[in-house]
């Protein structure tokens, strides 16, 4: 029969579809593998379906320890009792840690021995986590740090409660005392007059006293000068008196030398020696009186001397107090100087404290707690996490369904006996790569269509926006099947093939942004992963399921998920053309006595 | 047996004397020799006197250092059942391989000839050898997880066949390899048998006018190898021309036309089964069974006239001598049993079989006999 080129194409259509039966057939009839390769992904997106459609994390376990539970340890459980998690109890710090390294808590809540509201303590609430599980820990830590701080908040609402009625007391009381202290101020100005009044009243005092202007000194002298004439009138008169004795004498003795001459003479002699015996005596007498006298009136005038003194002294005395006084209401001044100050300063500062309580127009506690409120809208209008894990979901699904079925179909096909007679029909290889792909396409197409009527019973969003996802998941699925055909002609056996896929397909899932941010990693390694076909995927995905996207928002990363498909169907090509000159040879060496080869 | 060598010359003769065939069957026919024994030496007579279907042509391969094929040339003639035996490992399947262009010769080359009449190298007419060859190797080549029909309809599908020629192809190969009720088993749940066969019907899907088929029959039980060449000889008397390779020379021996020995990498002896004996030993061989399977005179006699009494055997209660005048060996054979009074249960004359000639080239590979 002569071929023509419609016809070798009809053949060649005809012949593509018996063999994706064929190949259908043999996945269908083959182990248990195969159909979980086909079957898991869908379970997968049931199962995640039932569990994520909520929005939270009500199988939280959450352990909890304090060595002394009281009503504001008690009221925090109780928050986390109304979020439905499961609370646990635990003896001691230890066990606590225990219970999440035993697998039976997700995060264990250690409340301080001394935890209460008031007391000067640091209230620290550690929270224990393990962060091996790496995709709950983050929400773990979300949900508690919010309990917590819900509850934190509510406490400190009462507290700024407390702190707003002491404020708003003080800015009242401010106001009450400010007349005090005007009373006050006006008050140390009179006692600042007075003491001025008493200052200038002890100013006007003179105290001064000069002993020198009595002219007790010439009294003194003159008291010498007179006991000193009186002395010498005294030693005057006696020596006069001693004079005339001794003249006496002589005219006694010139009388008695005369013979005793005139009785008279004599007597008159005698009578003048009486006399001057007696004015002697008299002289001693006025002597002894003039020394008594002048004994006395030293004495008067030594009196008189040391009261003077004393009177100096005691105005001098009272000069020291006068000064002393002065002194004093001097500092006296200064301090009510600077009380006045002071106060001046105390009503400048009651005066800005009412102004700056006055100014406070805030005066709602919840206000002051949460000066600024966050309230997180989702882009989207859905809220249950299969929502924002549906586009991540669907290319994990697409990567490894591919990466797994392709090399199984592949390797089904190559160890089958089946492919030495495949090897001699005309049909060509072509048709045999194509009907490869064209299987596992129409299994993941299957398996998306099932995928998205389950999704359609928890959310309808992705119905409406499925145009250019489906453009999406169709370079994406063509890239992950070429990634498989690579993979099914470089290895030889299926197990290999398997090793290897699960490996590249982890290499994916760890270098994307599903287990952590790409923004955690490493700049190299980031830059890198923005070139992970499955972050490339899952985003266009996301974008084009969650948010609507239009062709210019995600032309770029589309753009280079073309390229990345059009480099694997390259690098199959590559591959292909490769193992193909030994593939049948290797075959033929499998299937042929090895003794001809030996 | 004897009888039967002198028919397969005798048409050979006639046909080379310009006997035509149809007359020479219905000759034949009347003279009373069976017509399957009749259709089958007349086929392998036309057979040699036709052109070569297939023919190698200095073919040498080399795996590495070891040289597996070293200057083979054969022509297989269109319409016979061409046998190739060789020791295990010894290039059979090789040779097979490169028979439909699977293995490339380092020199020589396989050539096909076309229905005008023209050759063309198998190896540069790829899409031309895969309409006219049918391959069963060794190990079955089919989907253990797909049914019988469905392997036979998916190989039909790949030879494009349309879907109507598909389906009464696949009736008719199922008959004919007598699967029909297993038709909807899966493949892995056949017997060693029923596999070997289904393998044959996927050959045959394409109607190729080349099957080989490579030991066909190995691992097989006696019952189900003679099944596999009834089927085989019904193939080829429908005019497949049918290239077999087994180590199991004595079914070689018994349903092949053409046969050739592949050892030292060459096909050193090719011809029918007389000619191979014709080659390789004058002899005849006079195998007697008594009652009583006491040889003791018998050997005694022998004995004495080692020139007409030659390799004296006993084997399984049967005595066997090799004699360059078989007639006269028996004459004296019988008459010695008769003077011993002994019942004969069985008496034959002939050739030394293949395996035996097989079996004494190997044995004297470094010894030429001739």
């Amino acid at each position: 029969m002569k071929t023509t080129p419609s016809t070798n194409a009809r053949h060649g259509f005809d012949n593509l579809l018996i063999l994706v039966q064929k190949n259908l057939k043999l996945l269908v009839r083959a182990r248990a593998s195969s159909l979980v390769v086909i079957l898991g992904p869908l379970l997968v997106i049931f199962l995640a379906g039932l569990a994520f459609d909520n929005t939270n994390l009500y199988a939280v376990r959450i352990g909890t320890y304090s060595p002394a539970y009281n009503d504001l340890s008690n009221s925090f459980i109780d928050k986390l009792v109304e979020r439905q998690f499961q609370i646990t109890r635990y003896p001691s710090e230890e066990s606590c840690v225990q219970g999440i390294r035993r697998g039976e808590t997700h995060t264990c809540v250690l409340f301080p021995s001394d935890f209460a509201i008031g007391k000067n303590v640091s209230n620290e609430v550690r929270f224990s986590v393990d962060y091996s599980q790496i995709n709950l820990v983050w929400t773990i830590l979300n949900v508690m740090t919010t309990s917590v701080t819900a509850r934190s908040a509510e406490l400190s609402r009462n507290l700024t409660t407390v702190l707003l009625h002491a404020l708003d007391f003080t800015r009242k009381s401010v106001a009450d005392r400010k007349q005090n202290l005007i009373g006050l101020t006006t008050q140390n100005d009179e006692i600042g007059q007075r003491v001025a009044n008493i200052q200038a009243e002890l100013l006007e005092i003179e105290l001064s006293f000069d002993p020198g202007e009595v002219g007790l000194g010439n009294l003194t002298s003159a008291k010498g000068v007179v006991k000193h004439w009186v002395d010498n009138s005294l030693n005057l008169g006696k020596t006069a008196l001693a004079q005339a004795q001794h003249f006496i004498d002589a005219a006694d003795e010139l009388v008695r030398a005369a013979g005793g001459g005139s009785t008279d003479l004599t007597t008159a002699l005698q009578e003048s020696m009486d006399d001057i015996e007696e004015l002697t005596a008299r002289m001693e007498s006025t002597d002894t009186l003039v020394q008594q006298e002048y004994a006395q009136l030293s004495t008067l005038i030594d009196q008189i001397a040391g009261r003077l003194t004393q009177t100096k002294s005691q105005i001098d005395l009272a000069a020291s107090s006068q000064t002393f006084t002065l002194d004093e209401l001097n500092v006296i001044t200064r301090l009510l100087d600077q009380a006045l100050l002071n106060v001046l300063t105390i009503q400048k500062s009651m005066n800005e404290i009412e102004k700056v309580i006055g100014a406070i127009q805030i005066t709602d506690p919840e206000a002051i707690v949460q000066p600024i409120k966050t309230t997180i809208t989702p882009v989207v209008a859905e809220r249950s996490y299969l929502n924002y894990l549906f586009p991540t979901l669907i290319a994990l699904i697409v990567l490894f369904t591919a990466i797994l079925l392709t090399p199984t179909i592949i390797l089904f096909e190559r160890n089958s006996p089946a492919y030495f007679r495949n090897f001699m029909t005309p049909t060509s290889d072509f048709v045999f790569l194509a009907s490869v792909f064209f299987t596992t396409a129409a299994l993941l197409l299957v398996q998306l269509a099932i995928i998205l009527a389950i999704a359609a019973i928890f959310f309808t969003q992705i119905l409406h926006a499925f145009a250019y996802a489906a453009l999406v998941l169709a370079l994406f699925i063509s890239a992950c099947i070429f990634l498989g055909m690579i993979l099914g002609y470089l290895f030889n056996s299926e197990e290999t093939a398997m090793l290897a896929a699960i490996a590249l397909g982890s290499m994916f899932l760890f270098l994307s942004d599903i287990i952590i941010p790409l923004e955690s990693m490493p700049a190299v390694i980031m830059n890198i992963a923005q070139f992970n076909p499955l972050v490339l995927a899952s985003d266009l995905l996301r974008r084009t399921i969650l948010f609507d996207a239009t062709f210019s928002e995600i032309s770029v990363s589309l753009l280079m998920l073309v390229l990345f498909t059009l480099a694997s169907l390259l690098l199959f090509t590559i591959v292909y053309v490769g193992v193909k000159r030994n593939a049948f040879s290797k075959y033929l060496a499998r299937f042929a006595p090895k003794k001809e080869q030996a | 047996m004897v009888a039967a060598e002198a028919l397969r010359r005798h048409i050979q003769d006639a046909l080379a004397r310009g006997a035509q065939r149809k007359d020479l069957m219905t000759l034949l026919l009347r003279a009373g020799w069976p017509q399957e024994i009749v259709t089958e030496y007349l086929g392998e007579a036309k057979a040699q006197s036709m052109p070569a279907l297939v023919r190698l042509r200095g073919v040498t391969k080399r795996f590495g250092t070891n040289g597996v094929l070293d200057n083979v040339n054969v022509e297989i003639p269109p319409g016979s059942l061409f046998g190739i035996i060789g020791m295990s490992g010894v290039g059979k399947t090789t040779l097979l391989n490169m028979l439909v262009g699977f293995l490339e010769p380092d020199g020589g080359d396989v050539l096909l000839q076309m229905p005008d009449k023209t050759e063309v190298s198998v190896f540069k007419s790829r899409d031309i050898v895969k309409t006219m060859f049918g391959f069963a190797a060794q190990i079955p080549s089919f989907y253990a997880k797909l049914t019988v029909r469905e392997n036979v309809e998916h190989f039909a599908a790949l030879y494009n066949l349309p879907l109507a020629k598909r389906i009464s192809q696949c009736d008719r190969l199922l008959r004919l390899v007598g699967l029909e009720r297993a038709q909807h088993t899966l493949a892995q749940n056949l017997s060693g048998g029923m596999q070997k066969r289904l393998d044959i019907a996927c050959a045959l899907v394409h109607e190729p006018s080349i099957l080989i088929l490579d030991e066909p029959t190995a691992d097989l039980d006696p019952i189900i190898r003679n099944q596999i060449w009834d089927l085989i000889r019904q193939i080829n008397r429908q005019g497949t021309t049918i290239i077999v390779a087994s180590h199991l020379v004595s079914e070689i021996e018994k349903y092949c036309s053409t046969i050739a020995i592949l050892r030292n990498q060459r096909m050193t002896e090719i011809g029918t089964t007389a000619q191979l004996r014709d080659i390789y030993s004058k002899h005849y061989e006079v195998f007697l069974k008594t009652q009583r399977k006491e040889y003791a005179k018998l050997r005694a006699w022998c004995a004495k006239d080692s020139a007409l009494f030659l390799n004296v055997k006993e084997k399984e209660g049967m005595f066997s001598v090799q004699t360059p005048q078989p007639r006269t060996a028996l004459q004296q054979l019988l008459r010695i049993i008769a003077q011993n009074k002994e019942t004969i249960t069985h008496v034959n004359v002939d050739r030394p079989s293949i395996a035996e000639v097989f079996e004494l080239l190997i044995r004297h590979e470094n010894h030429p006999l001739h």
